[in-house]
């Protein structure tokens, strides 16, 4: 076994961050550890590359209790979240510096940063510097300078998070070689697709494993008649189970609303604009309209513009050049009238972490001016909503992912606004929490509210109503999914939102 | 109306007071910096430590020391016999003042003639040692009107009676010439503008930092709302502030309030538009807390230095002095001073009063229209 862990406890102040966790992997194979944030996966990561002291329990590592991994440290590759590389050096240089911090002797340094860079695909990039390069770029740079040791075992934390499609099959791919040569892997992951392509996946919920098995065998848990289900399923299941005392959130109507300027105009619509951040063009003539009542879904890898649209469209960032109006309003000569009729809600759900739920809310509705009668209402309709009735004193940062989500939603939309715009509203909330929210979504839209939500999920692509794809700042397709696929579709066969996706931007890559 | 600035201003105070951390640095330290700055701050030089070298061994060169220690101002500490160790404990800090009294000093005193006293002074605190040459020389005509009362005594049998002056001085504002009088208020501009310049700049670039500020300037909330809703909480604690250090100053170092309380308030509010103006233009330059804090110290200490609350503005070089005109806290010293110590009031006072109102409404309109309801 070159990972052994048996009740493996680390707590941190009255937090068990990570709650007896017993679990073996042996030699060559690809683990995934799955959880939501604050699951306990980046806690478990670093308990086995031994940079965090464990509370209780016992870990053997490469056969090396963890707490004393000196002898072993050179046959462990460790990849962090944010893997330490050094902006202002060139790739070279930096898989270099990381060759001399483990001895790589010269003759062999060259010859393996030749064969990774190649293998990574990096190789036409030695002399740039790696604050340059993109941030998928930058995880294959990380994972580089995690293998020039040549390592048996190999540890990465979340090495995907927040990189688009192509490089993370692309860094999959590389995955899949490193095991061809008998490299252990254990990869930590939010990304239940990611899970799938594991030989064995263990889910980690508020720290501890509720299942661990193969993904074939992990589908076969779920009870429901379902025809394929996917780990996601399973994970919604498994999670379900746990989370039974959690009251499920009724979703009241939202009130009539009130028409913009004018009433048969679009909710949203962009024509040629742009906007430059000096040399940078982040977004490059996009012109598209959403009419009222859609769930509009914005897709795009990291950096592709789909915040700094969503910002000029909220009014708080200005255009360039071109012109575009929502609810009815121009977006540069109107601002705080958008203001009023819209509700946004940040990638970062801005909650105000020492204010309590409640006062989270007063604040909102005070900034709003909902009247008095008003604002006990809409109160209540939003602790409802994000099921934090009992919760209603905690203070923000008390909030697990899923709440403070919906707390968010709730503060956005607490004036009840016509249309919302939401930007990557799900990044890092567990897979149960992301279904009862896209419920809330749909709710609101057939209430009338039109809904303008990032992401990056393609799944999630699919609850909506219109995609429009963005990439490097352009428009690369709008339509159905539906539409989208039947485009791509070989020999009647429809492909997955996913390989939509993939191939647009290769096509784009091409031109 | 004023509902979103409600709104704010009650967001603003629950942010400030849950922060057990904030209470201590808003309430506790300045009252606690003020009673150590009280006591420490202080020009006054007394029990100078001082070496004499004696090599006379005489009544004079023993009554001569007598003098010294018997004035208050000397503390005999060592009786050295060597040049050499003059030098050691002078290099090592241990006595401020050698005095070197040579061989024959009694005899060519009864002779009647001139005899030179050597006196080597730690010259590196040069204000100490001008103060204490000071003391050196007023003893030194003390001493010698008393061998010379005596000589006329001993040799014509009566005193000398020759008419001399007296001074008569009697300092105004502050009779016992003590540091406090003159440190506390200055204690309360410094704390004062620290507190309101560095909190307001860190209160905006937090909300940045945190991406709540995304959140706030997506709502219909004015400008004008959000940053009253930011500054105002910070005008009332410096008010408290104020109190809360002149009550020390007055009960612990018994500083004179002789001035209008409403003055000093009226004066307070025009300061305050300053420091929260140079604060709001650091959070509209700055994106990060660091960035805020480093901008911030920047600022502090030309400030302090050239407010003229240890080192006189006139001084200062002509043109330090004309770059001291943009300093607010240089006029809400003298304002403050004057209302302490002098008991003075806008008769007297309305040059500096007026200086504050003009650089508070530039600086808080420049900060105001730099702020911008936008990003990037």
């Amino acid at each position: 076994m070159i990972i052994q862990l048996s009740s493996l406890t680390r707590c941190f102040g009255s937090l068990t961050a990570v709650d007896n966790l017993t679990l073996s992997i042996p030699e060559g194979e690809l683990f995934g550890l799955v959880g939501s944030d604050g699951a306990g996966k980046t806690t478990t990561m670093r308990m086995l590359a031994g940079v965090l002291d464990y509370t209780s329990g016992e870990a053997k590592i490469l056969g090396c209790n963890s707490r004393d991994l000196t002898v072993v440290q050179g046959e462990i590759g460790y990849m962090s979240q944010r893997f330490g590389l050094y902006p202002d050096l060139t790739v070279a240089e930096n898989i270099r510096f990381y060759a001399d911090l483990f001895d790589v002797p010269a003759a062999e340094r060259i010859a393996r940063t030749r064969r990774l860079l190649t293998f990574s695909g990096m190789a036409p990039f030695t002399d740039r510097h790696a604050g340059r390069l993109s941030g998928g770029m930058k995880q294959k740079l990380g994972l580089c300078c995690a293998l020039i040791h040549t390592p048996k075992l190999l540890l990465l934390d979340e090495p995907t998070n927040g990189v688009d499609p192509v490089s993370r099959r692309d860094f999959w791919r590389i995955l899949n070689d490193l095991r061809k040569e008998g490299v252990t892997i254990v990869v930590a992951t939010a990304y239940l697709d990611e899970a799938e392509r594991c030989d064995r996946v263990g889910l980690l919920h508020n720290g501890r494993l509720l299942a661990c098995d193969t993904p074939q065998n992990l589908t076969k848990l779920v009870k429901s008649n379902q025809r394929a289900p996917s780990l996601e399923d399973v994970f919604v299941e498994l999670m379900g189970e746990q989370e039974l005392a959690v009251p499920q959130p009724s979703i009241p109507q939202p009130a009539e609303q009130q028409p913009g300027a004018e009433a048969s105009s679009p909710a949203v619509s962009l024509e040629q604009i742009s906007k430059h951040f000096g040399n940078f063009i982040a977004v490059n003539g996009i012109s598209l309209t959403v009419p009222k009542g859609q769930i509009f879904g914005f897709l795009g890898p990291n950096g592709a513009g789909k915040s700094t649209t969503i910002r000029m469209l909220c009014g708080i960032l200005s255009p360039t050049s071109g012109k575009g109006s929502v609810a009815g309003f121009d977006i540069t000569a109107e601002p705080e009238r958008i203001k009023e009729n819209i509700g946004y809600m940040s990638q970062r759900f801005s909650l105000y972490e020492d204010l309590t739920v409640e006062e989270n809310i007063a604040f909102y509705a005070g900034i709003y001016r909902l009247a008095p009668d008003k604002r006990s209402e809409r109160t209540e309709w939003v602790i409802r909503m994000a099921g934090l009735t009992e919760r209603r004193s905690s203070r923000a940062n008390e909030l697990s992912g899923g709440w403070r989500q919906r707390l968010a939603l709730g503060c956005a939309i607490l004036h009840e606004p016509s249309i919302i715009f939401l930007d990557e509203p799900t990044s890092g909330v567990d897979p149960l929490s992301r279904r009862r929210f896209w419920d809330l979504i749909r709710t609101l839209a057939r209430g009338g509210v039109t809904v303008f939500v990032t992401t990056h999920y393609m799944d999630e692509a699919e609850y909506c109503d219109r995609l429009a794809l963005i990439y490097r700042g352009e428009l690369v397709a709008v339509g159905t999914p539906d539409e989208l696929k039947k485009e791509r579709a070989v020999d009647g066969v429809l492909p997955s939102l996913e390989d939509v996706f993939i191939g647009l931007i290769e096509e784009h890559d091409r031109t | 109306m004023f509902d979103r600035l409600k709104a704010m201003l009650i967001k603003e105070f629950i942010q400030v007071f849950r922060d057990p951390r904030m209470r201590i640095v808003l309430f506790v330290l300045p009252v606690l910096q003020t009673v150590i700055f009280g006591y420490a701050v202080n020009m006054d030089v007394r029990n100078i430590p001082t070496a004499i070298l004696d090599r006379d061994n005489s009544s004079e060169s023993r009554q001569l020391a007598a003098t010294m220690t018997s004035s208050g101002y000397f503390r005999i500490t060592n009786h050295i016999s060597s040049d050499n160790e003059a030098q050691a404990l002078l290099d090592r800090g241990t006595v401020r003042v050698v005095l070197n009294v040579e061989h024959g000093f009694s005899q060519r005193l009864q002779r009647g003639e001139t005899v030179p006293l050597q006196v080597l002074l730690d010259g590196s605190d040069s204000n100490t040692a001008g103060v204490i040459m000071g003391y050196l020389a007023r003893l030194t005509t003390d001493y010698n009107i008393s061998i010379r009362s005596d000589y006329s005594l001993r040799h014509l049998g009566q005193t000398l009676s020759i008419g001399q002056v007296e001074l008569a001085s009697r300092a105004w504002f502050n009779s016992n010439l003590a540091s406090p009088p003159f440190y506390v208020p200055a204690v309360i501009t410094n704390i004062l503008f620290i507190i309101t310049m560095l909190l307001s700049s860190m209160a905006i670039v937090r909300e940045k930092e945190l991406g709540t500020i995304e959140q706030v300037i997506v709502t219909p909330i004015r400008k004008g709302e959000f940053i009253l809703g930011k500054t105002l909480p910070f005008v009332l604690i410096g008010y408290i502030d104020v109190i809360l250090i002149s009550l020390v100053g007055m009960l612990v170092f018994d500083v004179p309030l002789r001035g209008s309380l409403w003055l000093l308030f009226f004066a307070t509010t025009l300061f305050l538009m300053s420091s929260l103006g140079i604060g709001l233009l650091i959070s509209t330059v700055s994106q990060t807390q660091q960035q805020a804090m480093m901008s911030a110290f920047f600022i502090i200490f030309p400030t302090m230095l050239l407010s003229g609350f240890a080192f006189p503005i006139e001084n200062m070089p002509q043109p330090v002095q004309w770059l001291t005109l943009l300093n607010p806290l240089r006029f809400y010293l003298v304002i403050i001073r004057g209302i302490f110590l002098k008991g003075i009031g806008i008769a007297v006072l309305w040059q500096q009063l007026a200086a504050l109102t003009l650089l508070g409404v530039s600086l808080l309109g420049i900060a105001v229209l730099r702020f911008r309801k936008t990003l990037g």
